[in-house]
């Protein structure tokens, strides 16, 4: 079973974001830059695939040179291949661009039986990728995975989280899995990994080599960011005090007031 | 001269102090307060490649440099001090074998210790000598293809817990400087005992106790390194160790100030954080200072030792610069803290104990001074 893994690198979580105004993006420049979370959740279920069922797993980013450090962050997991999709012709990008991008690049890589991405990317949260890759490749998915239940020769069967509940879907190979925190917990990389990581050669492709048409990404994607801003921060709340049948009647009151009830 | 992290240095950190912070800060406590050997920890440590760090991959080891083992040392020490003190316990029990032993020592015990197969102790210290080697009474006296050790050691980090241990021993009474010997006893061999365990003030974790050796019998392929070579042999092995102790120290000083950073930010007094107070900020300051300049002389220490030139001189000033930078900060730390930082329930308790062994063990400060001058004045 083959496996590739998609991962992002982004701003670290524990840096409070700012954006330029000028490009409506997020300020990566001079900012620690980390892997999204989901993602490493995604290269442990792969890992997790692949020592029960055989194969390998593959990582790919799309990104500049200091993406290639998220790479080595999949290797020194236990990914045994890494890939970079590297063009300027992707800088701003939106989600169909990039996931047109990858698709057209996994396909130049080879073949998969299984695809995974993180639920989500924590610095533009719009989870749209991975369902984007499945369709530019017009294979099945299953997204928002908690578990994966079973794998057969030709399918994969998964529990996702759905806004209903949980729901078991089986789906045929390939399949692409975009996966929940719940999911797993991700393993440290050892030092030993970690070493041979930081020596591994990692092919970097443009849109030339995967056959991606430039005029279709980057600037020329088909959705652009009219307006990027942090929302204003929320109104503290108004504290009633006093005996809890008092409290009860103003509450009501004020709920009536503003005709919420 | 370049100072700049490699990819492997910085690599390094990071996965250390990801996998220390989550696997061996939440149990430092728990370690602490019951005064007990974390035997699963071992396992852990070998899973992680920390047990054979800086030793070359031929021979069980991870292959990182002399800095990137001090980067580790660090990183362990500011999450768990005592696990510090279990993995300087393990290098210093099988440097012996890794600076002299025959291939087939190294294959029997070297690897496994390296790979985290098997936990290592060093065994020097008796009550009569502890820096002061040609006060040591053990004795191991030849028998046929054996050698019959005798005597008492203390203070022996994990020799309740390691599968074998490199002892020294006097083989030669008339001149013991040119009479001593190492020998590989291995866990449960006849007529050594365990009498006890300490009952430190810090790195309680990483306990340390007292072996008896009532006619033990090793055989005489055990012999580590040529008959009477012991003391250069031991002299080696604690110069090469004392880097680490120098960065377990840089380690637990950067836990206390990361706490001290992070207190001062939040506890208000007057109606705003006392971080605001020019106070305040010139105790971290200075604090902050001492911490760097003890990491700088570490890694310099560290650098010579990957460079194979002499450094005896560097890594003993490393290591009571170290030490004692780190004390002014666990102490600067304390009080930031004010009475809260005297509770069991604030970390930098534990951590300002902790920190005080590094000023004790592998030479005292003062023993320091001695390798210092001797190496001045020689």
């Amino acid at each position: 079973m083959n496996v590739l893994v998609c991962i992002k690198q982004v701003p670290d979580n524990s840096v409070v974001p700012k954006l330029d105004p000028n490009t409506n993006r997020v300020v990566t420049e001079g900012v620690e830059l980390m892997e999204s979370p989901f993602d490493l959740n995604a290269v442990e279920a792969g890992l997790k695939l692949v020592e029960e069922n055989g194969g390998e797993v593959s990582v790919l980013t799309l990104g500049g040179e200091s993406a290639k450090t998220s790479l080595r962050y999949g290797l020194s997991m236990g990914a045994a291949k890494a890939y970079l999709l590297k063009d300027p012709a992707f800088e701003e990008s939106d989600s169909w661009g990039t996931s047109y991008g990858l698709a057209k690049a996994i396909q130049s890589i080879g073949n998969f039986d299984v695809i995974l991405c993180g639920k989500q990317a924590i610095d533009n949260d719009a989870g749209q990728v991975g369902p984007g890759i499945a369709e530019q490749l017009g294979i099945s998915q299953i997204t928002y995975v908690s578990e994966i239940v079973s794998v057969t020769e030709d399918t994969l069967t998964a529990k996702r989280v759905s806004p209903a509940g949980e729901e078991v879907v089986e789906a045929k190979l390939p399949v692409v899995l975009t996966c929940e925190k719940s999911l797993n917990e991700p393993r440290y990389p050892t030092l030993k990994r970690t070493r041979m990581a930081n020596r591994a050669e990692i092919p970097e492709m443009d849109c030339a080599a995967v056959g991606a048409d430039p005029a279709k990404v980057g600037k020329n994607s088909p959705s652009a960011i009219k307006k990027l801003y942090t929302p204003a921060p929320r109104q503290s709340g108004e504290l009633i005090q006093g005996e809890a049948e008092e409290i009860a009647k103003i509450a009501v009151q004020k709920l009536v007031e503003q005709k919420i009830i | 001269m370049e100072f700049k992290y490699t990819e492997d240095q910085i690599a390094l950190r990071r996965a250390v102090r990801e996998w220390a912070q989550s696997y061996l800060a939440p149990k430092a406590e728990e370690i602490d307060v019951n005064n007990r050997f974390p035997t699963e920890t071992i396992k852990a440590l070998g899973e992680q490649d920390l047990m054979g760090l800086a030793y070359p991959e031929e021979l069980g080891g991870a292959g990182y440099d002399a800095i990137s083992e001090a980067i580790a040392m660090e990183e362990i020490s500011a999450a768990c001090a005592s696990t510090g003190s279990i993995i300087t316990g393990h290098y210093l029990g099988f440097d012996a074998l890794y600076l002299a032993g025959t291939p087939e020592q190294k294959e029997k015990w070297l690897r496994p210790a390296l790979e985290g197969e098997k936990y290592a102790a060093f065994c020097l210290t008796e009550p009569a000598g502890g820096s002061d080697m040609t006060s040591n009474k053990t004795t191991a006296v030849e028998d046929g293809d054996y050698y019959v050790i005798n005597g008492v050691k203390h203070f022996i980090t994990g020799g309740a817990h390691c599968d074998f241990l490199c002892c020294f021993a006097i083989t030669n009474k008339e001149d013991p400087k040119h009479g001593m010997t190492c020998f590989v006893v291995e866990k449960d061999t006849p007529g050594m005992k365990i009498a006890s365990e300490d009952n430190k003030m810090g790195i309680r974790g990483a306990r340390t106790a007292e072996i008896v050796f009532e006619d033990c019998r090793v055989p005489k392929e055990n012999m580590v390194g040529e008959l009477n070579g012991g003391y250069r042999l031991a002299l080696d092995v604690v110069d090469r160790g004392r880097i680490g102790i120098a960065a377990m120290a840089v380690g637990i000083g950067q836990a206390a100030l990361d706490l001290a950073i992070k207190y001062a930010k939040e506890r208000e007094v007057f109606k705003r954080p006392i971080s605001k107070f020019q106070g305040i900020q010139w105790m971290l300051a200075d604090a902050a200072t001492q911490l760097e300049a003890a990491r700088m002389l570490t890694y310099y220490a560290a650098d010579l030792k990957e460079q194979g030139v002499p450094f005896t001189k560097q890594a003993a000033m490393a290591k009571l610069f170290a030490a004692e930078a780190s004390h002014k900060v666990v102490d600067t730390a304390l009080q930031i803290h004010g009475g809260y930082g005297y509770m069991k329930e604030y970390a930098i308790e534990r951590i300002y104990r902790d920190q005080r062994i590094t000023e004790l063990f592998e030479g005292t400060s003062q023993v320091q001074k001695i390798v210092i001058a001797g190496q001045l004045l020689h």
